[in-house]
C-alpha cells in the first residue's frame, strides 16, 4: 500500500533544492521526484516560463492540441462529515437535497443537449442517502447517453467500484485534500473521513477494482503546497507502478478568499498553480491535469495548452442546479469561470486547440 | 503470449519464474501482474554478440518494472553491460561473451568492473542525451512561453 509520505520530510526535501538542481531536473529526459522536488521549489521559480513551455510540448505531444471538457451533476448536498472548508458540512445549516433518479436524469439531459459526453456526478458523503444501489442505478440510466461518467462520492469498497464499473461508471475521483495528517485532523472534524489512512489507500482500491481512470487531488490552501505537489507526485508515481492498466488524472482545486467563506490558511497564487501544474507535467508527461471552473476565466484561458488537459465548463455545483431557475442555492464553491460551454469552447478553438467531448467510448468497455 | 501463459503457470506450481523474453514493455507488465519475480528482455538476438539494439524498449521497461529488470542476451562486450547498467537495469546476464573469450577469468573481471562503472553511473544521475547541441549552460536561449496573463 501507498504509504503517507513524511511531510516535514518532503519540505525540508523541497526547501533544499538550489537552482542547479532545477537546471538538472529540466535537461534531464526523465524527472524522478528529486526533481519534481526541485521543479515545485522557490529556486524553480525564476524558471517559470521555461517550464511552461516544456510542458506545453510534452502535453501537446502526449495529448494533441485538444482540451477535454466536463460537466459536473451535483446529486446531493446531504453529509455526515464535518470538513471545516466546505459549504456542505453536516454542520452547516443549507437546504439539502437529494436528486430522485428522474431528476438526475433530467440534469443529465440537459448536459446531453449541451453537447457533453464526459459528465462527473459529485455527492456529498452520506453513505445512506447516496449509496452503491443509487449510484448503480443512475449510472445504468445515463450510460446509454454519455461516454464517461465519473463519480465523486464517498470511498467505497473494491467490490462496489466493481460493481459500478460494471453498471458504466468509468472513472473515480477521490481527494486525499491534504496529504499533511496534523492538518488533516485539523480540517476533518466529524464523520467517516477523519480516517486519513482508509481515504489515502482508497485510489488503489479504485485501481484494483479495474476502473478506467482514478483521479487523486489536494485542496491548495490548506498548508504547504510544494510539499502537498511533492506528496501529490509520490502517490502517482506508486499508483503507476501499481496499476498500470489505470489512468490517473490530477485535480487542484484552490481555495479563494471568499467572504464568509473558509478562508485559505495559506495563500497559493496563480503563479504557484501554475508552477505545480507545469512541474507535475515534467514528472508525469501522461497524467492527466484537470483544471476546473474554480478557477477565472482568465487564467483558464491563459493555460489552454500549457499543461491542463481537461475543464469543466458551465458548471453548476448545486443539486438540481441546471433544472433551476437559481443556480446558485445550496452550492458547495462559488464558479469562477462563469461562461456557458459554448463560450468555453470558443475560447479553445480561438487558441488554435480543439475542444473535444470524449476521449472513450462505452463500447470499448465490453 | 506462451512465455506468459508458461509463467502462469508455473509461478502457480510454486517456481520462482525469471522470464527470458523479447524486449516488449506491455509483455514485461503482464509477467509481473501474473507473479514472475523479474523479467530478463533481450538486448539483440541470443548469442550474437550485437549488443543493446533494444535500449528504447528497454529503457521503458525499466521505467515501468516493479521486478527487477535483467537485460539479457546479445552483450558481448563490457561496454554493452556498462551501457545496460547506465540505462537503470538491475542486472546483466553473460554467457557467451565471456565463454569464448581468450582469456575467460580477464574477460569476466572487465564484465564485472563494466556492470560497477555503469550502475556507479546510473545511481549518480546521467545528464540526458540529445541529437542536437546544447549551450553547455543549458538554460540559456531555451524558448519560454508568455504568462502574462498570470494575475
Ligand atoms: S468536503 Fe465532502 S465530505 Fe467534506 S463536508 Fe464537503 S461534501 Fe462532505
Amino acid at each position: 500500500m501507498f504509504s503517507a509520505p513524511d511531510f516535514q520530510q518532503l519540505r525540508q526535501t523541497i526547501g533544499r533544492c538550489t537552482s542547479a538542481d532545477v537546471e538538472q531536473a529540466l535537461s534531464a529526459g526523465t524527472c524522478d521526484s528529486n526533481d519534481l522536488a526541485a521543479l515545485i521549489s522557490p529556486a524553480a521559480e525564476p524558471y517559470l516560463p521555461v517550464m511552461a513551455r516544456r510542458s506545453a510540448l510534452l502535453t501537446a505531444q502526449r495529448f494533441g492540441r485538444t482540451t477535454q471538457l466536463y460537466a459536473p451533476i451535483y446529486l446531493s448536498n446531504y453529509c455526515t462529515n464535518r470538513c471545516a472548508y466546505c459549504g456542505f458540512a453536516v454542520n452547516n445549516k443549507i437546504t439539502r437535497r437529494c436528486l430522485t433518479l428522474d431528476e438526475a436524469e433530467a440534469e443529465a439531459a440537459i448536459l446531453h443537449e449541451r453537447g457533453f459526453q464526459h459528465i462527473l456526478l459529485v455527492a456529498g458523503e452520506a453513505e445512506k442517502i447516496v449509496g452503491v444501489n443509487y449510484l448503480e442505478a443512475i449510472a445504468l440510466r445515463l450510460r446509454p447517453k454519455f461516454a464517461a461518467i465519473s463519480i465523486e462520492v464517498q470511498p467505497l469498497s473494491t467490490a462496489h467500484y466493481q460493481r459500478l464499473f460494471q453498471a458504466g461508471v468509468t472513472a473515480v475521483a477521490v481527494y486525499q485534500e491534504t496529504y499533511d495528517q496534523e492538518m488533516y485532523q485539523q480540517v476533518h472534524l466529524a464523520g467517516n473521513k477523519k480516517d486519513y489512512h482508509f481515504r489515502l489507500e482508497t485510489p488503489a482500491r479504485v485501481a484494483a477494482a479495474g476502473m478506467r481512470e482514478v483521479g487523486i487531488g489536494a485542496l491548495l490552501g490548506l498548508t504547504d503546497w510544494r510539499a502537498e505537489g511533492l506528496a501529490l507526485g509520490l502517490h502517482l508515481a506508486w499508483l503507476r507502478k501499481n496499476f498500470w492498466s489505470t489512468a490517473v488524472t490530477v485535480s487542484f482545486p484552490r481555495l479563494r478568499p471568499a467572504t464568509g467563506a473558509f478562508a485559505p490558511l495559506v495563500p497559493v497564487s496563480e503563479q504557484n498553480l501554475s508552477q505545480l501544474i507545469f512541474g507535475l507535467r515534467l514528472f508525469d508527461p501522461d497524467v492527466g491535469l484537470l483544471l476546473s471552473t474554480r478557477e477565472e476565466a482568465r487564467y483558464r484561458d491563459g493555460m489552454l495548452g500549457l499543461g491542463p488537459t481537461r475543464y469543466s465548463a458551465g458548471s453548476c455545483t448545486a443539486p438540481g442546479g441546471y433544472s433551476s431557475a437559481d443556480q446558485t442555492e445550496g452550492e458547495q464553491f462559488s464558479v469562477g469561470d462563469q461562461r456557458t460551454v459554448e463560450e468555453v469552447s470558443l475560447a479553445i478553438a480561438a487558441k488554435g486547440f480543439d475542444p473535444v467531448s470524449k476521449d472513450w467510448d462505452s463500447a470499448f468497455q465490453h | 503470449m506462451e512465455t506468459l501463459k508458461a509463467t502462469e503457470e508455473l509461478v502457480r506450481a510454486g517456481f520462482i519464474v525469471l522470464p527470458y523474453m523479447n524486449a516488449d514493455p506491455i509483455l514485461a507488465l503482464r509477467l509481473q501482474d501474473v507473479g514472475a519475480a523479474a523479467v530478463m528482455p533481450l538486448g539483440s538476438p541470443i548469442g550474437s554478440n550485437q549488443g543493446i539494439l533494444t535500449a528504447f524498449q528497454i529503457e521503458i521497461i525499466i521505467a515501468q518494472a516493479r521486478i527487477p529488470v535483467v537485460v539479457d542476451a546479445g552483450i558481448g562486450a563490457p561496454s554493452h553491460a556498462a551501457l545496460a547498467m547506465e540505462m537503470g537495469a538491475d542486472a546483466v546476464l553473460v554467457n557467451t561473451a565471456i565463454s569464448v573469450a581468450g582469456d575467460p577469468v580477464a574477460m569476466a573481471r572487465a564484465f564485472a568492473q563494466a556492470v560497477e562503472a555503469g550502475r556507479t553511473a546510473f545511481v549518480a544521475g546521467m545528464g540526458s542525451r540529445s541529437k542536437q547541441a546544447h549551450a553547455s549552460s543549458p538554460l540559456e536561449g531555451t524558448l519560454a512561453a508568455d504568462l502574462g496573463f498570470l494575475s
